[in-house]
């Protein structure tokens, strides 16, 4: 238990002067951060490892972001170790922004730890339906960006999000809040294709209301230890949650998707999918919780995850969890895990189709279901091409 | 009076229908718990030395644990100090023969409807009855012993049998498993004690009843059945209590142990007193029951119905060690009122080529909160591994909740595993379709509840089903509308 703390000691230093980040950092001393036993980190003892590998106090002065990693056209935006940098960011057509002082969030402890330490929010207000994007560039010890996105009364808006480690052992704790307003539409895609010393903990939180439509996309390749934490909040009434996610993990990697998903008000609709195909050493976690309120009458929701395990050294751990407190519902929740069919190889292989081919083959089918909904091209090559040079 | 009106004056005027209470003379220990008691406990039932050393060790393990909190029920604080550990219907001498047993008590288990008298062969059931704490009467005894199968109580087998009861005592389920484990191997008073030796079919069902006869007692029984190389048996086991306004506390350890090729069917009609419509009194059931599949082929399989307790926190559990050997968990629980269910399963897949099958239904009515709890865990060395689970929900009214935690742990790549869950409410055009037909509300409900559980009915010996299928529409009584 001490040995936690020592984490929160080091960086007490840099909490914010402002009235939130204070407030939040005293919560958090109080709550501590997750440890072993804690329920929702079971699987992924994450204060341990940050301990042990990463240098809070690694600092590096440069503003180093590689221009050939990501396309400068469109609206982006460029945040260089948790913090905006507006002189590369641009912005298109009505699409508008602010920053502003840190707001409170959510109160589960990495999220406050976000709160308390991040220097200012990135307020983007929503426009035309072209595409946003999010770069970070992290080079020092911990970063925290913090986003909020409004999207207003019948808008819609699409963001990808990319991180980049440019630093070995740095921890990214992000933190994006998603005010989904009447009849809006917003597509989240993140991409996460990390190298073996990269951590990070991202947490992505939705509120929609009535009529409003949430989409979250999330694939993930490597990385030492990739936490997701993906809260939809479906407030109001015919709202639609989607959640799709594919984490498809060689070497050491970890990976763990925890999605919560919460019906509040009648009528409304979820879906989710999260496809896994673990190799060598590595451990995937899933665990989605369906929350149906008592209000939450004539509700849908639906659940599912499958999971392919590669090698004798993968481990998974999944738990899908259904609560339900309002009786006129529909919800159903499966999880497989498997491997490959051998007919289905043997058929492959005895039309002249080598193994390993055949394997990528299956393999790929199998993970492209997740990206069916993905709505922009670029992304969905751009994953498409993850997906072939990870299995050939 | 026409027949239909009959059976449902029956049915509206049954409530709890075991909830009186006998007075008859007891030996009890005052309240508390102490190693003062656990010696009490241990001196009268002339315990050897080692079984008292084993309880005050557990008893010092349960000082240093915590009260699990995990489970997703709610109650009050158990004030452990003001239970009554021990308490026996006073009997003058060990009976020798069931003419010798006191006839109240006697009369008590006709009252359940559970004669122990021999005309009970006509079922071919072998029954050990136990009362708070104490077996009362074990039928059938000669029959089963000229097979070489020992069935008798605890207490009787550490005397006659200490070897054996000394072997496999906390081998499946460790005093310091968890909290009410260990409570339980500090106090537990009597239970049922189960060998089949090796390559014997046990040609009856055998069956222990329990019942919480005194107030202010905890009942903490062990049943441990063994079940040597090839053989083979069924198990019962039913209890009630008396209706009462203050909580009573059941902690009971099951202990099942299977060897190659043996297969255990146990089954659990549990029926505890509920409590009240606005959730006043009612058992807390905390039980740890566990098997272990030690030999290859073994076969280990749970059924229960849960239609009693206030709060229920339970979990059979079976440890798949063996090759090739099966784990099977079939439960139906029903929750109405208030009633608290916080129950399900662990599937410990470690030998190549185990099984296991889940198939869980939740009913949850009333104010009820009904959970599924569910881990399988398949080990690195298992392979071939295959599990299916499958855990159904069904919600009747707008007050109650239920809720599904399974948990999926795998270390080996060639496991196969699948979980399904659903959530459903008994629908109108359901309860439409059976009152077009002439099928009143109540019974349509009935009938559509016994449909969703018949797959786990059917697992039932045959006496235990008849009982299992009226307690369900008993328990729901009431509660459409």
């Amino acid at each position: 238990m001490i040995k936690e703390y020592n984490m929160l000691r080091s960086l007490e230093g840099r909490v914010n002067e402002n009235t939130s980040s204070r407030e939040a950092w005293k919560m958090l001393t109080e709550i501590g951060l997750p440890h072993k036993k804690s329920e929702t980190y079971k699987f992924t003892p994450i204060v341990l490892i940050l301990e042990k590998n990463i240098d809070w106090d690694l600092n590096s002065k440069s503003t180093f972001c590689d221009k050939k990693l990501y396309a400068a056209k469109g609206s982006h935006f460029i945040f260089i170790n948790g913090v905006l940098n507006e002189k590369l960011s641009q912005v298109q057509g009505d699409i508008s922004f602010a920053i502003e002082d840190v707001k409170e969030g959510r109160h589960d402890p990495l999220s406050l730890l976000n709160t308390s330490l991040a220097s200012n929010e990135l307020v983007i207000t929503s426009g035309t339906e072209s595409p946003v994007f999010i770069y970070h560039f992290n080079s020092v010890g911990i970063s925290n960006p913090r986003v909020r996105i409004k999207v207003k009364s019948g808008e819609s808006i699409q963001l990808i999000e990319k991180l980049f480690e440019t630093n070995e052992n740095t921890f990214t704790n992000s933190f994006i809040h998603f005010e989904v307003a009447e009849n809006a539409f917003v597509c989240h895609s993140k991409v996460q294709n990390y190298n073996s010393s990269t951590y990070s903990h991202e947490t992505v939180a939705a509120n929609v209301e009535n009529n409003g439509r949430f989409y979250n996309n999330t694939f993930s390749f490597e990385g030492a230890l990739t936490r997701n934490n993906l809260i939809i909040n479906l407030n109001g009434q015919n709202c639609e949650g989607h959640m799709y996610g594919l984490f498809l993990l060689d070497k050491k990697s970890h990976i763990d998707n925890n999605t919560t998903v919460d019906h509040i008000q009648p009528n409304s609709f979820s879906n989710e999918l999260y496809k896994g195909i673990l190799d060598e050493d590595s451990t995937g976690v899933f665990n989605g919780k369906i929350y149906v309120r008592q209000d939450a009458q004539k509700t849908n929701a639906f659940q599912s995850n499958n999971n392919i395990l590669l090698s004798e050294g993968a481990t998974l751990h999944t738990k899908p969890q259904l609560e339900i407190w309002a009786d006129d519902v529909k919800c159903s929740h499966g999880c497989t895990s498997g491997q490959l069919d051998k007919d289905a190889i043997f058929y492959l292989r005895s039309r002249g189709i080598d193994y390993k081919a055949a394997k990528a083959m299956l393999l790929r089918a199998f993970a492209e279901e997740t990206l069916e909904h993905v709505k922009l091209e670029t992304i969905k090559h751009e994953v498409l091409d993850l997906i072939n040079q990870k299995l050939l | 009076m026409s027949i239909e009106e009959q059976i449902l004056e029956e049915f509206t005027s049954k409530e709890y229908e075991h909830g009186w209470s006998v007075d008859f003379e007891a030996d009890e220990t005052p309240l508390g718990i102490n190693e003062d008691i656990i010696r009490f406990i241990s001196a009268k039932k002339e315990e050897p030395e080692w079984l008292l050393r084993w309880r005050l060790e557990a008893f010092r393990l349960w000082q240093k644990m915590e009260e699990p909190k995990w489970a997703n029920v709610s109650y009050p604080m158990i004030d452990f100090q003001a239970i009554k550990y021990y308490s026996a219907p006073k009997q003058e001498k060990k009976p020798n023969s069931l003419d010798e047993v006191d006839p109240e008590l006697l009369k008590t288990f006709e009252r359940l409807g559970i004669s122990l008298q021999e005309q009970k062969r006509l079922t071919g059931v072998a029954i050990d009855a136990v009362i708070d704490s104490v077996s009362v009467a074990t039928t059938f005894k000669d029959k089963l012993s000229e097979l070489g199968i020992i069935f008798c109580s605890f207490s009787e087998a550490v005397q006659e049998h200490p070897e054996l009861v000394r072997k496999y005592i906390g081998s499946v389920v460790p005093s310091n498993d968890n909290y009410y484990a260990a409570l339980n191997s500090a106090v537990f008073s009597d239970g049922s004690f189960c060998y089949i030796p090796k390559g014997v079919r046990c040609p009856m069902e055998l069956s222990t009843y329990f019942r919480i006869n005194a107030a202010n007692t905890g009942q903490f029984e062990r049943t441990l059945i063994i079940a040597d190389e090839g053989s083979y048996v069924s198990y019962l086991e039913g209890c009630t209590a008396p209706m009462r306004d203050e909580n009573q506390l059941h902690a009971a350890v099951v202990e099942i142990y299977a060897a190659k090729n043996a297969e255990v069917k146990y089954s659990t009609v549990q029926n505890w007193y509920p409590g009240d419509k606005n959730g006043k009194g009612g058992i807390y059931n905390f039980v740890t029951k566990r098997g272990i599949c030690v030999g290859d082929y073994a076969k280990i399989s749970w059924t229960q119905v849960e239609t009693g307790s206030a709060v229920t926190w339970k979990y059979p559990s079976c440890i798949l060690k063996g090759d090739h050997s099966v784990g099977e968990f079939y439960s139906v629980a029903v929750t109405n009122n208030h009633q608290q269910a916080d129950t399900g399963t662990k599937m410990l897949h470690i030998g190549k080529n185990t099984r296991s099958r889940i198939v869980s239904k939740g009913i949850s009515a009333g104010k009820s909160q009904n959970s599924y709890r569910g881990q399988v865990e398949v080990m690195k060395r298992a392979e071939n591994a295959r599990n299916f689970s499958q855990c159904d929900s069904l919600l009747m009214g707008s007050l109650c909740g239920a809720h599904t935690f399974p948990y999926i742990d795998i270390k080996n790549k060639t496991a196969q595993v699948e979980h399904e869950a659903t959530t459903s409410k008994v629908g109108e055009d359901q309860i439409f379709y059976c009152q077009q037909r002439g099928i009143d509300e109540e019974n349509a409900v009935a009938l559509i509840v016994n449909g969703f559980a018949k797959e786990v009915m059917n697992k039932l010996p045959m006496e235990f089903a008849v009982e299992a299928q009226k307690l369900l529409a008993l328990t729901l009584e009431g509660s459409v509308g």
